[in-house]
């Protein structure tokens, strides 16, 4: 998952940045002022993004505004310091998702950005299933049939984007982009590393295999109807 | 005991002065009334004298000899208390008298017009004294003058008095009649004049501090009497409102700012708490919350500042202060951003003439250079200068300019500069340490002295801030 943090305060943006990077597995990227949001959410399709209200040149709530008015769908967490209700109202009529005040408690931040992003991603249970896959995001572990699969970090981001894309084809770019916050082009071949090591974890030794290579589409996790008959 | 009303005392005075016309006007009637009945007295007392002077006459049958004809005597007036008169002969012995008069007592009060007052019986009486006249009747053919004799008249003056009274009771009863509708009358007016007071007081009483709106009525604005109360309250509201909704904003904004300090040490030692680390990790992430939270002591600190600097401008507390030297202040500070400044690479040089002397206090200050230096070299480009220009362009007053050649600042953020918790928008991301409250505390420490500051920037070419102080003055 790949997260925008708009926050003009350094020190907190760095503290936010830290807390998803190293709790959640996400790949983070800064702004720090609404105009420099904006512009980075043209460029870069996020699965988050999380805005302070209160911005130099552009505000929180006007960058909620210009998003929506883009037709971009990406959920936004507002962080506030205001707590009236009338604020807070507005934000979410402006098209914000959830929000949460300041100072906030870091766990209750990461479990709100997991929630946002799952919910954008039409999927309102933390445990994302796949047939006899389940991909528990709480606690970022696998399971196949009842049985605990180990995985590195990156398989698991690997795993739980495929897992939150199921039934669709995601490019390996797009997996890049998804991944990791910035310089992704450098890592380009490392994908196919990952995802034979995915393969090996989780195919392995189950007559229904879930990961797919569509080649020069991208890969897909699905149940496949063939392997059935296989 | 003064009376607190307004209607009350327009009441009394309007009715007092009613009182006072009434009071007038009935004298004026009792006078003039006294005066005609006294002439119309005065004839009929004449004319009666006169009878008495015709009923003395000449016997008949010894032409010498005078007789005093008592069947033409005029009837008195009053029956209780007659007239009485008395006839003397030229060589003063008497010659006639009404029965048992005794003549003009000793009490008796003489005028010029041959009148007299005397009280007989404790009822006044007003006599006519005809002196040495010539009886009227004549003898035929007879050389010698006629007699001359002397007839004292005098009737009661009761009816007179009476009738006078009665004019003065009358008219004062017809006073009071017409008062007390007049006074009743007054009352309603002055209520009814009063209603617009009334009615804009109504108003007023309606405002709290969630409903600030006041629409004064048409009627108050108008009134010539009214209407500058009614522009003072408007200003007064006007102001205040203002001042209420500054006072909201710094709040939340300093809220907010309080909040965000809280929030980056919470979020530091929750995401060091996040993971397990080394020894090294810790130290380093303990250090950042130290960095952490000296931010949020210097932003409270800032903040108590403010607060108290702009209570001695509310209590007009910085006056008697003993003279500084200026330049010396100025040297002060700039060491202490000498650190900064030899970071950035910037120069700073103080330009003045001789020693002045200004009554502030010495750390205000250097606070106020500090912060303004600090400003200045934060925002210089690395290489350049930033000056400070101490001079008196008149003899009250004394200027200091600071000033930088450094990215200055947008014409939009001029106006708002010196307001609490701004930033310039232009800026990508705050600078370290900066909460927009230096210029605020500058501004509330130069206005506590009775000085002014303002600020003129070109943004590419540079900022120049403009401190004025009053001169020291001869009292020193």
């Amino acid at each position: 998952m790949r997260v925008l943090v708009v926050e003009d305060e350094k020190r907190l943006a760095a503290n936010i940045a830290r807390g998803l990077r190293e709790g959640a597995g996400y790949a983070v990227d800064h702004a720090a002022d609404g105009d420099e949001a904006l512009f980075m959410c043209g460029s870069v399709e996020y699965d988050l993004i999380i805005l302070d209200l209160m911005l130099p040149r552009v505000s929180g709530l006007d960058v909620v505004k210009k998003l929506r008015a883009q037709k971009k769908v990406t959920p936004v967490l507002i962080l506030t310091a205001r707590d009236e209700r009338e604020s807070v109202v507005s934000l979410l009529n402006a098209g914000a998702d959830d929000y949460v005040t300041k100072p906030f408690d870091l766990g209750e931040l990461l479990a709100r950005a997991k929630a946002v992003i799952r919910r954008g991603k039409g999927q309102s249970a933390p445990v994302l299933t796949v047939a006899d896959l389940e991909v528990h995001t709480a606690q970022r572990s696998v399971r196949r049939g009842g049985k605990e699969i180990a995985l590195t970090p990156m398989e698991y981001r690997v795993l739980e984007y495929l897992a939150h894309r199921h039934g669709t084809v995601v490019s390996q770019t797009e997996l890049l982009e998804h991944l990791y916050d910035y310089n992704w082009e450098k890592f380009s071949n490392v994908i196919e590393v990952y995802i034979s090591g995915l393969r090996r974890k989780i195919d392995d030794g189950f007559a229904a295999k879930l990961i797919h290579t569509l080649r020069g589409h991208g890969y897909i996790l699905r149940v496949e109807e063939s392997g059935k008959r296989k | 005991m003064r009376l607190k009303s307004l209607a009350a005392r327009i009441v009394i005075v309007v009715v007092g002065l009613d009182l006072l016309l009434i009071a007038l006007l009935i004298t004026l009637g009792v006078v003039v009334a006294r005066t005609e009945l006294l002439a119309a007295f005065d004839e009929s007392l004449r004319s009666k004298a006169l009878s008495i002077r015709a009923l003395v006459r000449y016997d008949e049958e010894s032409p010498a000899q005078l007789i005093f004809d008592t069947s033409g005597l005029p009837p008195s007036a009053d029956v209780d208390h007659p007239d009485t008169f008395m006839v003397h002969l030229a060589k003063g012995e008497l010659f006639a008298r009404s029965p048992g008069w005794a003549g003009l007592p000793a009490n008796t009060r003489y005028s010029q017009n041959d009148f007299a007052r005397f009280r007989e019986n404790g009822v006044p009486f007003r006599a006519l004294v005809l002196k040495n006249v010539e009886i009227l009747d004549r003898e035929e053919d007879s050389a010698a003058p006629p007699a001359r004799i002397t007839v004292i008249y005098a009737a009661s003056l009761l009816e007179v008095r009476e009738r006078v009274l009665r004019v003065g009771i009358y008219s004062g009863a017809a006073g009071i009649l017409i008062l007390l509708p007049m006074s009743w009358l007054t009352v309603w007016a002055v209520r009814r004049s009063l209603n617009p007071l009334h009615d804009l007081a109504a108003r007023a009483g309606k405002i709290t501090v969630r409903q600030w709106s006041f629409d004064a009525p048409v009627e108050a604005h108008v009134t010539p009497e009214l209407a500058p109360l009614t522009a003072a309250l408007e200003t007064l509201l006007h102001r205040l409102h203002d001042s209420f909704a500054r006072q909201r904003q710094f709040t939340g904004d300093l809220a907010h700012e309080l909040k965000t300090s809280v929030a980056i040490i919470k979020s530091g030692a929750q995401v060091l708490l996040q993971n397990p680390r080394s020894a090294e990790e810790y130290r380093a992430g303990v250090e950042g919350l130290l960095g952490d939270c000296d931010r949020l002591e210097s932003l409270v600190e800032r903040i108590l500042r403010l607060a108290r600097t702009e209570q001695w401008a509310e209590e007009g507390k910085r006056e008697n202060i003993g003279p500084t030297e200026l330049v010396a202040t100025c040297d002060a500070a700039i060491g202490r951003v000498a650190a900064l400044a030899a970071a950035k690479q910037v120069s700073i040089k103080v330009e003045s003439k001789s020693p002045i002397q200004l009554r502030v206090d010495p750390d205000d200050l250097e606070l106020i250079w500090l912060n303004l230096l600090d400003n200045a070299v934060r925002h210089s480009e690395s290489g350049s200068q930033v000056t400070m220009k101490v001079e008196t362009p008149n003899a009250n007053t004394v200027s200091v300019c600071v000033e930088d050649a450094g990215e200055g600042i947008a014409p939009a953020d001029v106006p708002h500069v010196f307001e609490r918790f701004r930033r310039g928008e232009t800026s990508r991301t705050r600078y370290s340490g900066g909460f927009g409250l230096g210029l605020a505390i500058c501004k509330a420490i130069v206005e506590a002295y009775g000085g002014h500051i303002e600020l003129a920037s070109a943004p590419g070419k540079g900022t120049s801030v403009r401190v004025e102080f009053p001169a020291a003055g001869g009292e020193s």
